[in-house]
């Protein structure tokens, strides 16, 4: 058995450094100019994750510190990094964080989902699946100068914008 | 051994600079090296041996003459690049090759015979009781976690798990790690002197409390924290199974994901970090259950 193990060992240790991706391939998709249809659909992947991040933040999380005012005012001020400022959508940007608590999931519901639809003027358009009100959000994709530490290097960036929502229902009214 | 242990280390010093030239295609001397060639030298080493040096230890003891001998794992690591089972055999292989005759093809291949059947009967014959020195590593602010922090289990097929009562393990052991803020690692123990492991912070377990003590000081400190020990240039990037990279983040970033508790924290997993200058400088995540 001890042998065996040894063994595993030695193949594991031969193995990984294959499987180890490189940093600079990894790099080559937030610096290239022509993005391919896989590169769209990573991008879109990350911006799903941005939309259910931010009704984590601001809905779950601010909510269960609802006794915590130190606490909802950290979490707060992390909510308008998922947007790029200066955009048109600024007031029903803080309209929406206003009104985030507000939103509820379909019962039964343990994560808000959201659909990614083709969009012809924004990288996609999502929709979420289990929201009341539905929440829609555009994603955008920009070539925009990130810093790391004193260096600044444009790379492609995904936003949310142009919150919208129905009217909420009687009973969830703000 | 090797009679002077000095000669040895230059002796491995060359070596690695030819192992490091045919890898990485860098016909250079280590003194020569620009911060570029090092990085690269950096992570191929961990590439190689999943573990590597600072920049700094380049600096001191392969671009400049350091008097002090470098300590034994990293020299257990520099020798397992040059793709010898240790320290140890390089130095006896670099006494071997002075003190003997100069052997001819036949007899180079009866003593790599015989070499190849003594280490197979060492491997099955020699008894497994040589200790291995443990040394546990937060594996963002690479400091040294103190043993009485952390609960150690040897597991064993056939005999009820053991806690082990100091650092130091078997060869071929199998332990599993706990601590209260790290995540739980199970570990297999290779033969060596000493095994340093990283341990990664459970960041969510530790914002869960700062949250629920609605303590804002703690998170302030955790967030100064992070911000030495990570790189200021630091590159983060989360991976997915499925399109690699989708996120490229920096340091204030990459922080303030770790700052809050919610399900995409709990489900981060380091996949591979980079150091530089004793801070994360690359780092890759991915998040499960996506």
């Amino acid at each position: 058995m001890k042998t065996l193990k040894f063994l595993i060992g030695l193949i594991l240790i031969a193995w990984l450094p294959a499987k180890a991706q490189s940093y600079e391939r990894l790099e080559k998709r937030f610096v290239k100019q022509e993005l391919t249809k896989e590169d769209s659909l990573a991008f879109t992947k990350q911006g799903i994750q941005k939309a259910k991040s931010l009704f984590l933040r601001g809905n779950t999380l601010y909510l269960s510190n609802q006794h915590k005012p130190a606490n909802q005012a950290y979490i707060q001020s992390t909510l308008p990094r998922s947007f790029q400022p200066g955009r048109a959508d600024s007031l029903q940007v803080d309209s929406l964080f206003a009104l985030l608590p507000h939103f509820q999931l379909a019962p039964g519901a343990n994560a808000v989902e959201f659909k990614a639809l083709n969009s012809s003027e924004f990288l996609s358009h999502l929709v979420s699946a289990n929201l009341s009100p539905p929440l829609e959000l555009d994603l955008i994709l920009v070539l925009q100068e990130k810093s790391f530490g004193s260096q600044n290097e444009k790379i492609w960036q995904v936003f949310l914008a142009n919150p919208l929502w129905k009217d909420f229902p009687s009973s969830q009214k703000p | 051994m090797h009679e002077n242990p000095a000669q040895c280390l230059e002796a491995l010093k060359k070596e690695l600079q030819e192992q490091a030239a045919k890898r990485l295609a860098i016909a250079k001397d280590f003194g020569d090296y620009s911060g570029q060639d090092i990085s690269l030298f950096q992570e191929d080493l961990m590439a190689v041996c999943q573990s590597s040096v600072s920049e700094k230890w380049f600096y001191t003891h392969l671009k400049n003459h350091h008097p002090k001998l470098p300590r034994i794992d990293v020299l257990q690591l520099l020798a397992r690049y040059c793709a010898y089972a240790s320290w140890e055999e390089f130095c006896q292989r670099q006494k071997t090759e002075k003190v003997g005759p100069a052997p001819n093809k036949a007899k180079l291949w009866l003593l790599s015979l015989l070499l190849i059947l003594a280490a197979v009967l060492v491997f099955f014959f020699w008894p497994h009781s040589q200790k291995v020195n443990l040394r546990f590593m937060d594996a963002y602010t690479q400091k040294e976690i103190p043993f009485k922090d952390l609960s150690i289990i040897l597991i064993s097929d056939d005999k009820l798990a053991q806690s082990l009562q100091k650092a130091e393990a078997k060869y071929e052991d199998s332990l599993e790690i706990k601590g209260a803020y790290y995540k739980i690692q199970k570990v297999f123990v290779p033969k060596m002197d000493t095994m340093e492991i990283n341990l990664y912070p459970d960041d969510y377990a530790l914002m869960l409390n700062y949250f629920s003590r609605s303590d804002v000081q703690d998170l302030k400190k955790r967030q100064e924290q992070l911000l030495e020990a990570i790189h200021p240039e630091a590159k983060i990037f989360q991976s997915h199974p499925q399109f690699q990279g989708i996120e490229l983040l920096n340091r204030e970033e990459f922080i303030e994901r770790l700052l809050l508790p919610i399900d995409p924290l709990r489900n981060l997993e380091i996949q591979d970090i980079i150091y530089r200058e004793g801070s994360i400088y690359r780092l890759r995540f991915v998040q499960k259950n996506d």
